[in-house]
């Protein structure tokens, strides 16, 4: 019946509100009053209010009723009106009103990134290169440990795949070729023989490996450097991040991993964050397995990767910060005009971000376009087909915001990514020197964390603290430990929404 | 701009925790329940206890009508619904945030009650809260469930509100 009256109207009634279709409930609602308002035929001045209010009036009743707009989305996906597209963007807003105010105000989006490609049965072909640190440090425990994890990976590794290791210390050496025929016993044989000597220097390492990486690149499938390192390299971090960033636009993702506490963590941090890969902490060597086994499986379970999102943002409309919450927390660059670099989408859940927008002062009431989302990413399954979506993200200001409750989902992640980044801002004040400031900042940090119910890390925070005022240094163990603590938080699921 | 009720920094509109000291900003001014002295002094332990509830079929979503700020609201208590003041700096997530009701001048506490649902009927249970729960002007004895009618009154601290069942 719905359906048939639009056909003859030749009506969509999503276009007539000007929503998208995945647009939700409260959405249209908003929408809606705000629509009806402005075309109300007793109070409106607009020519054709009558019949614009009579056409909004009833593509609402079909699509702000569920049981209807079920039936109408029926119908529209049988005529041939719904493209799915590969990949969807959705969203939650910390308030979906903004205040008419002639003052800077914030809002907070938690972003979702989803896909409609069918997750791989099978794992995906990898090509992927271990770039391994076998500095003098490395020495014992540390590379038997990373010795066993890639003899594993040799011993699991299927025909599509491609391996390639390669050591670093002063130079880089190719331990295992991308070009070579897979000779598992051979191969072993020359990862037990890594000798461990000499300094770290990841830029001839990296260089190496993505060398390998880009020998072996393929379009279906994944192409990914894993680097293994417990040291900091000296002079060529600049030139490390360029590499990176060559490695990210050419859709090869970067893992960092550092072991034991004396790596460079903020380093570690943006190599990663130029592909839209992610840095991990591996306090013990014990686990250098368990981190590599993981990784290897979520890299297997690709669904889209190379995920770019570009926002072109309003008028005086800024995005301070792009935090990612799952698969991985990680921070997300923010470049000036570039896209957004956000990896992959692994496994079967969404990809969600929070994103911290400035607006400017408000001079008119109405809808407002606040960004424009263009999101692409290849698809996985689909030799290397490039899938593209975009959203627009319109919000209303008004004089008198009606209230409403914070979404829960947004208040719990913002809350352990405030506390994430106070312990940010104490490291901050520390390196300007300003001593007092971060002794305060770890303290308010440890109540905040102690309420959280995270005794350990509070622990952590004030003996930082207490070090702090004693001896007017910091810990590396304290920092990677608070940094990647905090950070560990984020990835847990929020409480369940309220009634 | 907004204040940090716990730092007093300032802030823009709309920024939800301060970021300096890590408090929750939209909660503003005081967070600490008061007692509110003359609240409910009536007498503790008068009230039937939960074995005695009547068997019928029980309702699973019920309304709770809010006197002072008028708002209606739907609980489905599956089987447990958690009434309070959200504090996400304490981690504390209640099922029904009585914030924006003026639960903290009505001296609700964070975790106030509970509305638990079984197949003997829903109940209702405080928390050992600072100012106490009353169902129709009898006051709760803390952690003891006591069952609930449609129709009944429910005080938590000074906060009235009107118990209705869905049909």
């Amino acid at each position: 019946m719905t359906g048939s009256a639009a056909a003859q109207d030749k009506l969509d009634f999503y276009e007539v509100l000007g929503l998208h279709y995945t647009a939700d409930l409260d959405e249209i609602k908003s929408v809606y009053r705000s629509l009806a308002r402005r075309y109300h035929p007793d109070t409106s001045q607009e020519p054709g209010a009558r019949e614009t209010f009579q056409r909004i009036t009833a593509a609402y009743e079909v699509i702000g009723d569920p049981a209807r707009r079920a039936e109408y989305d029926r119908w529209r996906r049988e005529q041939g009106l719904v493209v799915e597209p590969p990949l969807k963007i959705a969203w939650t807003l910390s308030r979906r009103c903004l205040s008419l105010l002639g003052e800077p105000q914030v809002l907070y989006v938690l972003l979702e990134i989803s896909t409609s490609e069918q997750a791989a049965t099978r794992r995906l072909p990898l090509n992927m290169c271990l770039v391994v640190d076998r500095s003098t440090s490395m020495q014992g425990k540390r590379m038997d440990q990373v010795k066993l994890a890639a003899c594993r990976i040799i011993d699991d590794l299927r025909p599509e795949d491609t391996l390639s290791i390669v050591t670093f210390s002063d130079r880089a050496e190719v331990v295992l070729s991308a070009s070579e025929v897979l000779d598992r016993k051979a191969a072993k044989t020359r990862v037990i023989g890594i000798h461990p000597a000499g300094g770290t220097e990841i830029l001839s390492g990296l260089v190496a490996a993505l060398g390998e990486i880009m020998h072996a690149r393929r379009s279906t499938g994944v192409n990914h450097i894993i680097l293994l390192t417990d040291g900091r390299t000296y002079g060529d971090e600049g030139d490390s991040l360029s590499l990176a960033e060559e490695a990210g636009a050419d859709g090869v993702g970067i893992s960092a991993m550092g072991i034991g506490h004396d790596w460079n963590d903020k380093f570690l941090d943006l190599l990663a964050s130029r592909t839209g890969g992610s840095s991990a902490y591996i306090d013990t060597p014990e686990k250098v397995d368990q981190f590599l086994a993981q990784r290897i499986l979520g890299l297997g379970s690709v669904r889209a990767q190379d995920l770019r999102l570009l926002a072109e943002l309003g008028p005086d409309v800024t995005l301070r910060h792009a935090f990612k919450l799952t698969p991985f927390p990680q921070e997300v660059i923010v470049p000036e005009g570039g896209p957004l670099m956000l990896g992959a989408l692994e496994g079967s859940a969404p990809m969600s971000m929070m994103l911290e927008f400035f607006i400017g002062p408000q001079r008119e009431e109405g809808f407002q376009t606040l960004a424009t989302f263009n999101l692409q990413g290849v698809l996985a399954g689909q030799a290397g087909q490039i899938g593209t979506v975009s959203r627009r993200l319109r919000v209303e200001v008004a004089a008198q915001p009606p209230e409403e409750p914070t979404p829960v989902a947004i208040i719990s992640a913002l809350g352990k990514l405030t506390v994430h980044r106070m312990q940010e801002r104490a490291y901050q004040a520390a390196e300007t020197g300003d001593t007092q400031g971060a002794t305060r900042s770890l303290e308010t940090l440890a109540t905040r964390l102690m309420a959280l119910g995270q005794p350990e890390l509070a622990q952590a925070a004030l003996s930082e603290a207490d070090r702090l005022t004693r001896t007017g240094r910091l810990s590396g163990e304290g920092r990677i430990r608070l940094k990647y603590g905090t950070r560990s938080l984020l990835g847990l699921p929020a409480p369940k929404q309220g009634s | 701009m907004i204040e940090c009720p716990s730092c007093h920094r300032t802030h823009p509109v709309g920024m939800l925790f301060c970021p300096e000291c890590g408090a929750y900003l939209a909660a503003g001014g005081r967070t600490t329940t008061e007692s509110l002295g003359d609240a409910l002094d009536s007498k503790v332990g008068t009230v039937p206890l939960a074995g005695e509830a009547p068997l019928k079929a029980v309702a699973t979503e019920l309304t709770l009508n809010i006197d002072h700020s008028g708002r209606v609201v739907q609980v489905t208590p599956a089987p447990e619904a958690r009434i309070g003041r959200l504090d996400p700096t304490r981690g504390i997530y209640p099922d029904l945030d009585l914030t924006p009701d003026g639960g903290l001048e009505h001296g609700v506490s964070r975790l106030h009650a509970v509305i638990r649902r079984d197949d003997r009927g829903i109940f209702l249970i405080d928390l050992d809260s600072i100012n106490g729960t009353m169902i129709n002007g009898r006051r709760l004895p803390p952690h003891q469930p006591y069952p609930l009618h449609s129709g009944d009154e429910v005080r938590l601290g000074r906060l009235v509100m009107h118990v209705r069942f869905a049909e």
